[in-house]
């Protein structure tokens, strides 16, 4: 009698089952595949790793918008049955496990029933709570069958420049719930017989400004899907179906392994800290929505634990709540933001798996920021929260690699600061989209050397700024300049990477309107901190101007302006007339723009490293050299004095002046003690501290003993006092806090 | 002298190399490529004791110019030039002297006028001084009157004993 095949959620719960009682990935105490013929293993991952990166290539020639096209926003992985990551190409690799999320979802949610998973099926999937992150990265995942049986999921994701927002650009800034961030394809089949349906592809015509860019980027990963799966039958065939299955298992079993012996080989056990605080200012917007109009700051505070057994674990107790904004994450954004640190900083040169996901694990509060429990929340621009806090991760793993002497291992990022343009385009269609120039930003220092000026950001690995002239060609603006911006990087040993900006003309529109924003470092914020005494860099800001005179001068063949500084200069000194204009960190929304207007960004450069007293005057030269610095910021910021001489003279007689201009921490602990006791700090921040103590005592109980209060004085949440109820009728990737001893006993 | 003190004696030059920031930008990839060396930690500790002026045995790296230091059978946190800041697992930035910027004013003796737009209302800029040096131990950025906390507290017996299987010199 033939025994029946186990469904595909037995499988799952099985291998969760196993996972639980050994600690091994399908209970593999022993991997007897890489045992018995290492170098056949090998080439067996060489095999598939060989196969999805070759696809990768062959997908961006099918793709349309620029994205995918040009800028490498995307990504194709192999998972197993029950929806674990065996093998992926490099890109965004943040969706390694939102894709594996997605899969399980389906598996969860009883799609073997309905709506049936059959050879040939394509499902798709943007929904956060269906493990995506945000509606612009659209998941496409096809089943792998081998007879009747189902073998394994491939999978691809892309970024979208357009998704159908309330204000246009793939990444909503002013929703205040998911009713405005755009389309979304909630974990659906789109198509069968590996053709997308009809009524699918009539449902992105209507629903999106650009779906040309959609559609054809559907049929880029469709293609990379069906490409792995016909190479995995060629793998098949020549390895056999058996081994094929077992050495899947046991890859994700090494991979975990490896992660566990890098840690343990590289970093040091113990706790670290960091705060992260996205500032966010609203209320003086005219035409944000009234749940949204709000002035707050999201406090996350995190706390990395590296366990005995070389474990990393995330915990944000005390973190604010989320609230009617874009910026709120789920488990599947935070999963994702973990991703992409495991990957770069740790698994770079072993398995990309999701054998390393089970060697971590991430404790969300719920409620959170970092875990929203509405169902209606957006989470549009999760990212705004989620670079300041991995990027914040990935400097507390540079304090774990300078402990134990891998100091050519530290490397900090940069937060993503975006341009999104929506109205009618150069074309007369409507328009909204993304520059996605913004993948070519610098990073932080690193612990041996400056950071790169135009590096890549921390959710893409390979990106790169592109063209200008693809972004002139992809919406109705052209640029007036594109440079890096003096003095502007965090100073230190070694500084972060220099700041940039870009500076447009509207150009064949008479109806467009520009969102410009930056992840934690917009609104007067600070992106995180430096290291070991390096400073952040000096804030970031925009610029927008409607009803200029600029055509008329380059009608008379005038000067234009070619950064945003000096667009601010010609503004000021009335070169250039405007009936409205601003320059700042605040008012990042236009109003329509027109022929000839103008808008920029600041491209917010790296945090610094070490001491700037400390750093080398060749390393000074070589900035002064490249018009990085001019010589009055190299003085201010380091004590240049130009010979070493005169430099070394100058930087003890600033150690000097440091040391008078202070006073003993604990001199400063009694004076502030008062202040803190009353609570004498902004609204902003008021509310910040209340927010985060309506949901957790960690900061009140942190405030108290470290002031020595018996009262915490921040009660006003600034905010009304809701409550929403948590999603219903499915079931999605949860999290909780961290089991914590009672502190009364 | 075998092959193997030699490789030894390679590895730890090159170490000492990297500590004082002598290593060219090729040896540095080639530091990245290469696969890590247990014996990283030990040379590195050899390396940065040659560049202190005191005898103290150096347990941990905390930071450049900031250590975790074994005195008098007890782990207390000791900068470069010598100020010995508490315990190893203490507020050792409670020991130092700070200058704390909650002002426009004060934020402009750091950062030029046109690009600061950082919010003296929202961040306060707090920096540490070694009290000896005057060096720059950590700038802290945090909302006015939230905790001073330190960034990192190493399980010093688990390294030590699990990880590095040698003794703690020091009684916890």
């Amino acid at each position: 009698m033939a025994t029946e095949k186990p469904t595909l959620l037995e499988q799952l719960r099985r291998s969760e089952q196993l996972f639980e009682e050994t600690g091994h990935y399908q209970g593999l105490t022993e991997l007897p595949r890489l045992e018995a013929d290492p170098l056949q293993f090998e080439s067996f991952h060489s095999r598939l790793l060989s196969t999805i990166i070759s696809t990768r290539e062959t997908m961006k020639y099918i793709a349309s918008s620029p994205a995918v096209r040009d800028f490498e926003e995307f990504v194709i992985g192999l998972y197993t049955p029950e929806g674990d990551a065996i093998a992926l190409s490099s890109g965004i690799m943040v969706h390694v496990h939102t894709l594996s999320e997605f899969i399980k979802f389906m598996i969860r949610n009883g799609y073997e029933d309905n709506p049936r998973i059959r050879p040939g099926d394509i499902f798709e999937n943007n929904e956060v709570w269906a493990g995506g992150v945000h509606t612009p990265d659209v998941m496409t995942v096809i089943p792998v069958f081998h007879g009747d049986e189902l073998i394994a999921w491939v999978g691809a994701v892309a970024h979208e420049l357009e998704a159908g927002t309330y204000e246009g650009p793939g990444m909503s800034v002013l929703t205040p719930d998911r009713y405005g961030e755009g389309l979304h394809i909630s974990a659906e089949k789109v198509g069968e017989d590996d053709h997308f349906r009809h009524d699918y592809m009539l449902r992105l015509r209507m629903g999106l400004r650009n779906a040309n860019w959609w559609i054809l980027d559907d049929k880029a990963k469709l293609s990379g899907c069906l490409m792995v799966r016909e190479a995995l039958t060629a793998i098949i065939d020549e390895f056999g179906l058996d081994y094929y299955q077992q050495a899947t298992k046991e890859l994700i079993e090494e991979g975990r392994r490896e992660f566990l012996k890098r840690v343990r080989t590289t970093m040091v056990p113990g706790i670290y800290r960091g705060l992260t605080m996205p500032v966010h200012k609203r209320s003086h917007v005219p035409f944000v929505h009234p749940l949204a109009k709000n002035d707050f700051i999201d406090l996350v505070r995190q706390e990395m634990t590296i366990t005995g057994e070389g474990r990393i674990e995330l915990d944000y107790e005390g973190s604010t709540g989320w609230s009617f904004h874009p910026f709120n994450c789920a488990p599947g954004p935070m999963n994702g933001g973990f991703w992409i640190t495991l990957t770069q900083l740790l698994n770079y040169d072993g398995r990309v798996n999701d054998g390393a996901y089970l060697a971590v694990k991430q404790y969300l509060p719920e409620g959170s920021i970092v875990n929203a429990n509405y169902q209606g929340v957006a989470t549009s621009l999760a990212w705004w929260t989620l670079i300041p806090i991995f990027a914040n991760v990935w400097r507390l793993m540079g304090i774990s690699w300078y402990a134990r002497g891998f100091t050519e291992e530290i490397l900090m990022s940069t937060p993503t600061c975006m341009v999104g343009v929506t109205g009618f385009d150069q074309f007369g269609g409507p328009t909204g989209y993304n520059n996605f120039e913004m993948a070519g930003e610098s990073f932080g220092a690193r612990g041996v050397a400056d950071g790169m000026d135009c590096g890549s950001p921390i959710w893409n690995s390979e990106g790169i700024q592109g063209d200008a002239e693809v972004w002139e060609l992809t919406g109705p603006n052209v640029y007036l300049g594109r440079s890096f911006v003096p003095d502007h990087q965090g100073y230190g040993r070694f500084r972060g990477g220099s700041g940039w900006q870009s500076l447009w003309m509207v150009r064949n529109s008479d109806v467009v309107n520009v969102t410009l924003s930056g992840s934690g470092c917009m609104n007067g914020g600070v992106f995180h901190k430096g290291l070991f005494g390096g400073y952040p860099p000096a804030g970031w800001k925009c610029l927008w101007a409607t009803g200029t005179n600029v055509s008329d001068l380059i009608a008379r063949g005038e000067k234009l302006p070619s950064s945003l500084e000096e667009a601010e200069r010609m503004l000021l000194d009335g070169t250039i007339t405007a009936e409205d204009w601003y320059c700042g960190p605040d008012n990042q929304w236009s109003p329509n723009l027109r022929e000839g207007d103008l808008f920029g960004v600041l491209y917010y450069g790296g945090a610094g490293y070490g001491d700037p007293l400390e750093r080398e005057l060749p390393a000074i030269d070589k900035d002064l050299a490249n018009g990085l610095m001019t010589t009055e910021g190299a003085r201010a910021a380091y004590g240049y004095a130009g010979s070493d001489a005169e430099t070394d003279a100058e930087r003890d007689r600033r150690r000097q002046a440091r040391l008078a201009q202070s006073v003993p921490a604990a001199e400063w602990w009694e004076a502030e003690r008062a202040r803190a006791a009353a609570g004498e700090v902004s609204d902003m921040v008021h509310h910040a501290f209340a927010r985060s103590a309506k949901l957790s005592d960690a900061l009140p109980t942190q405030y108290k003993a470290f002031w020595q209060l018996d009262t915490f004085p921040y009660t006003e949440t600034g905010e009304p006092n809701f409550s929403a109820p948590a999603p219903v009728g499915f079931t999605y990737p949860s999290s909780s806090s961290r089991p914590r001893p009672d502190l009364a006993s | 002298m075998t092959d193997d003190d030699r490789s030894r004696t390679s590895s730890q030059e090159t170490t000492t190399a990297l500590v004082g920031r002598k290593l060219s930008w090729e040896e540095l990839l080639g530091l990245m490529r290469a696969p890590k060396e247990e014996s990283r930690f030990a040379e590195t500790l050899v390396a940065m004791q040659q560049l202190v002026d005191w005898e103290e045995q150096i347990l941990l790296p905390l930071g450049e110019n900031l250590f975790i230091v074994a005195k008098d059978g007890k782990a207390i946190v000791k900068t470069r030039a010598g100020a010995e800041l508490g315990p190893w697992n203490g507020n050792w930035k409670m020991h130092c002297r700070v200058i704390v910027r909650r002002s426009r004013e004060d934020f402009l003796e750091v950062y030029p006028e046109e690009h600061l737009t950082i919010d003296p209302g929202l961040v306060e800029i707090r920096e540490f001084l070694c009290p000896v040096s005057g060096t720059l131990l950590d700038v802290d950025c945090v909302p006015p009157t939230f905790p001073v906390e330190v960034d990192f507290t190493p399980d010093l017996a688990t390294f030590y004993t699990e990880w590095l299987g040698r003794d703690l010199p020091v009684s916890l």
